[in-house]
């Protein structure tokens, strides 16, 4: 340059280096400011941020946030190898080793899990992104590495896993519980075995579930001081316990190593524990009552069936079986009137409507026919059962055999019957003796005197009065005893029938008793009865009037002859005091008292039925119903003998 | 002088025939020519002596007097019977008579009744012991005194069916019941129903009761009410 500048020049220069020094300091400035900013965002970012030494891992700059995430002043921290910071957990150091590696190589890294450490010892989850920084040749120089705290979500996700795993527990206790025919032991045993891996050290857990003299436990089992319990109330009551051991030391938590949610598990699980026990205690009664019922039921002494509304048997005891001498297959499904007799089942199908109507049938005899064909007297009462709206849905029956105590009655029947007849004839024997032999003797030997003066030569009248007296005593004596004879037997029954017979007879007794007696006799003329029958009916009114007069203390008696066809009707009633019925035939029974009795007898001895209805101070009413025999029995003109 | 009368005796007593015997024996004009003690014996001797009268006891060993007087009867028509028997009884004496016999005397009274008894017969009258007489004249006019008391000529105009009918309707079934009960069409039962009030004058049901309770077919129960 040859030539000096100008001033103009110069200041030119000046003016330009002046505005390159302002735009400079303004620039410098700007950058200043913008380093400033940049300084502020790097330190006081939400994030902690590292610049690690590609060459060996040492920390070459940090932020504010990561010596907070850490508890190191910068100082500290510029002194130490990004390893240093790492938790030895298997997601610590080894792991941060491995990052290293891969940014070494050039690779970017996001969002890598790692457990770091703070300086006082814990371990700190972090989420770690790694950018590698390269210089001009494309050597690795730095990393730029963001450090996320997520030791929050972490901490979270520990307690969802062990919630998963206390909800794994608890569904699968329910699992247990519901499978069918699982016993009380097994759905504990599977109950222990299951808690350990609810913890949160499976692996040295073991437990413990004791419920009242039983004791159930993992394999593992030992006792041990770290130790979580929950009593087991069965019913309100103190009946076991669920116990878990720690089988070494862990980190204290909630309560000693425990988790506030492992505490609430074990309460849970001694819950569930207790009501399933509650309900299996509950099965176990009911099954044993059921079992007990089902014993009483089909090994009762007493025949037990059930039919339904229409009468088919669905249930019997073995009682039953036995008696009939048939299978359970042969009975069930079968209509009831299978196993009874023709007469029980025309009963049956009378009583049948009225017990689905009222549910009740007390004290019916029926006869029931076995395979064998024997016939059992049965007594049953039948009570109905009844669905929630009150519908009948089925009866059950219960049998009593009888049969013996039949056998007994009848014999008693019978024995009654044959003494009656036996009664009968034997008053009919002595009546012919009296007749025909006493009586045709005296005759004779009135013949006989009557004619033993007529040889004699001379007969003073004084004898032959006497003679005359004698042998009006004797025809006298005759008379009586032909009389005593027809007494025995119902005078007039084969003279003039049975109406007339009775007609006298209430009229005599009327005479000798001082009693009204009434009698009244319709439709019988156009029928003939055999004799057995005429001399019951004339035996049941006499006996009727006989005990009127010795209890009733009557003054009017009735005596009523009816033809009902198919059925004679005799009526026998009084004005007198009455008795209660019931006691009256107890007591007759007790005192052999036989009136009614043995009338009801007689009453049965030709088919009959008799029915007493007395009240006191109104009277008594005899009703007696026998079956017409058709045609006259010809013993009744051999009654005397020919 | 005319010739005597020949009797027969039957009786299975021998010492009562003695008896029967010594009494006849008194009378020149009677003679007894056989006696038998049972009716095998006595339907010979009375074919083979033809004796104008029989003294016959209704109990006899082999068969009855009754039929004895019957079948010596049949062999001749002219032979009187007496019945000389120990029964007093009405249904005796009228099958004796109804057998053919003309004459009955009880035994007590053989002593005092027999002469007058074969007297009679043989005049071709009745005769009957005044002893038995007296009682059946008695107890027939008894009987039928009572007869009218006790006995009801409607009710027993009715048959047996009515009856059944009538016992039912006075117990309060209706005509359909009734029909059920005895395996008849209601139509029937109507029927009967109609005839028993005809034949016993009864107008409503209300009466048909009462006329039953009457009876005593039913009871109306004046306890309960």
């Amino acid at each position: 340059m040859n030539k000096k500048p100008t001033y103009e020049e110069m200041e030119q220069v000046f003016r330009k280096l002046e505005e390159e020094t302002k735009r400079r300091q303004k620039a410098e400035k700007d950058l200043q400011k913008s380093e400033e900013m940049y300084c502020d965002l790097f330190e006081n970012a939400p994030n902690a941020y590292f610049f690690i030494s590609g060459e060996d891992g040492s920390i070459l700059r940090c932020n504010t946030i990561a010596m907070e995430l850490l508890g190191y002043d910068r100082a500290t921290l510029m002194g130490m190898k990004v390893f240093d910071l790492y938790a030895d957990t298997p997601y610590g150091i080894s792991k941060a080793q491995n990052v290293f590696k891969r940014f070494k190589n050039g690779e970017s890294i996001r969002d890598a899990e790692l457990q770091m450490r703070h300086k006082n010892g814990y371990p700190i989850w972090v989420n770690l992104s790694v950018e590698p920084v390269k210089d001009h040749n494309g050597n690795i120089i730095e990393s730029r590495s963001v450090v996320i705290d997520i030791s929050e979500r972490k901490r979270s996700e520990v307690v969802l896993r062990e919630r998963v795993k206390e909800l794994n527990c608890l569904y699968g206790i329910s699992n247990l519980v519901e499978k069918r025919g699982i016993s009380l032991e097994e759905i504990i045993q599977g109950t222990v075995d299951l808690i350990p891996s609810a913890f949160q050290y499976p692996e040295t857990t073991c437990a413990r579930i004791i419920i009242g003299d039983q004791e159930f436990k993992t394999k593992n089992f030992i006792e041990t001081d770290w130790r979580q319990a929950c009593d087991i109330f069965v019913h309100g009551e103190l009946s076991g316990t669920v116990e878990v051991f720690y089988l070494e030391e862990k980190p204290a938590c909630h309560e000693g190593p425990f988790l506030e949610e492992e505490r609430s598990l074990i309460n849970n699980i001694a819950k569930r524990l207790a009501r399933v026990t509650e309900r299996m205690w509950t099965e176990k009664e009911v099954r044993f009552l059921k079992e007990k019922y089902e014993d009483l039921y089909h090994n009762a002494p007493i025949m037990y069936l059930s039919i339904d509304t229409n009468g088919i048997i669905i249930e019997c005891n073995n009682a039953i079986l036995n008696k009939l001498g048939h299978t359970k297959r042969k009975i069930i499904g079968k209509h009831m009137t299978t196993f009874l007799t023709g007469k029980s089942i025309a009963s049956f199908k009378k009583d049948f409507p009225e017990l689905i109507k009222t549910g009740k049938l007390m004290g019916v005899e029926r006869q029931l026919v076995t395979k064998s064909g024997e016939i059992i007297y049965v007594q049953l009462s039948v009570t109905g059962e009844y669905d929630e709206h009150g519908k009948l849905i089925k009866t059950r029956a219960s049998f009593e055999d009888i049969s013996s105590l039949k056998q007994a009655e009848e014999r008693i029947h019978s024995l009654t019957h044959a003494l009656i007849n036996a009664h009968e004839s034997e008053r009919q024997m002595i009546s012919r003796e009296l007749h025909d032999r006493i009586a045709q003797d005296l005759s004779t030997l009135k013949l006989g005197f009557d004619t033993l003066l007529y040889n004699q030569a001379s007969v003073s009248l004084e004898e032959s009065q006497k003679a005359a007296e004698f042998s009006e005593i004797f025809r006298n004596t005759i008379a009586a005893v032909r009389d005593l004879s027809y007494d025995l037997r119902p005078p007039f029954l084969d003279q003039m029938g049975l109406v007339e017979a009775i007609s006298n007879f209430c009229r005599s007794f009327s005479e000798a008793h001082g009693l009204n007696v009434h009698f009244s006799a319709a439709g019988m003329d156009n029928i003939r009865l055999n004799f057995e029958t005429e001399i019951n009916l004339y035996r049941l009114a006499q006996e009727g009037l006989n005990n009127i007069s010795k209890h009733a203390e009557a003054t009017d008696a009735f005596v009523k002859l009816v033809a009902a066809s198919p059925n004679i009707i005799l009526r026998v009633e009084d004005n007198g005091q009455g008795f209660d019925v019931e006691r009256r035939l107890e007591e007759a029974t007790n005192e052999k008292r036989m009136g009614l009795r043995s009338m009801e007898e007689r009453a049965s001895l030709v088919g009959g039925k008799m029915t007493v209805e007395s009240l006191p101070l109104k009277g008594t009413k005899i009703l007696i119903k026998i079956p017409q025999k058709k045609g006259r029995n010809d013993t009744k003109k051999n009654d005397t003998g020919h | 002088m005319t010739q005597k009368k020949t009797i027969l005796v039957i009786d299975d007593h021998p010492l009562f025939r003695e008896g029967l015997k010594t009494i006849i024996g008194r009378i020149a004009r009677y003679e007894v020519v056989g006696e038998a003690g049972n009716g095998r014996e006595a339907l010979g001797m009375a074919k083979r002596l033809k004796p104008d009268l029989a003294l016959v006891d209704v109990s006899l060993p082999d068969q009855s007097g009754i039929e004895l007087t019957r079948e010596m009867l049949k062999l001749s028509s002219k032979i009187r019977i007496v019945v000389v028997s120990m029964h007093s009884k009405v249904d005796y004496i009228v099958k004796a008579f109804q057998a053919g016999a003309t004459g009955y005397v009880v035994k007590e009274s053989a002593s005092e009744k027999l002469l007058e008894a074969i007297d009679t017969v043989l005049k071709g009258d009745y005769f009957m012991d005044t002893h038995v007489s007296q009682k059946v004249i008695r107890k027939l006019m008894g009987i039928q005194n009572g007869e009218t008391n006790i006995t009801n000529a409607a009710y027993d105009s009715l048959t047996p069916r009515e009856q059944e009918v009538m016992t039912l309707v006075a117990g309060g079934l209706t005509t359909n019941e009734i029909s059920k009960r005895l395996f008849i069409s209601q139509k029937t039962v109507e029927n009967h129903r109609s005839r028993i009030m005809h034949k016993l004058d009864l107008h409503s049901t209300i009466e048909v009761a009462r006329y039953a309770a009457k009876l005593g077919l039913i009871d109306v129960d004046l306890w309960k009410e």
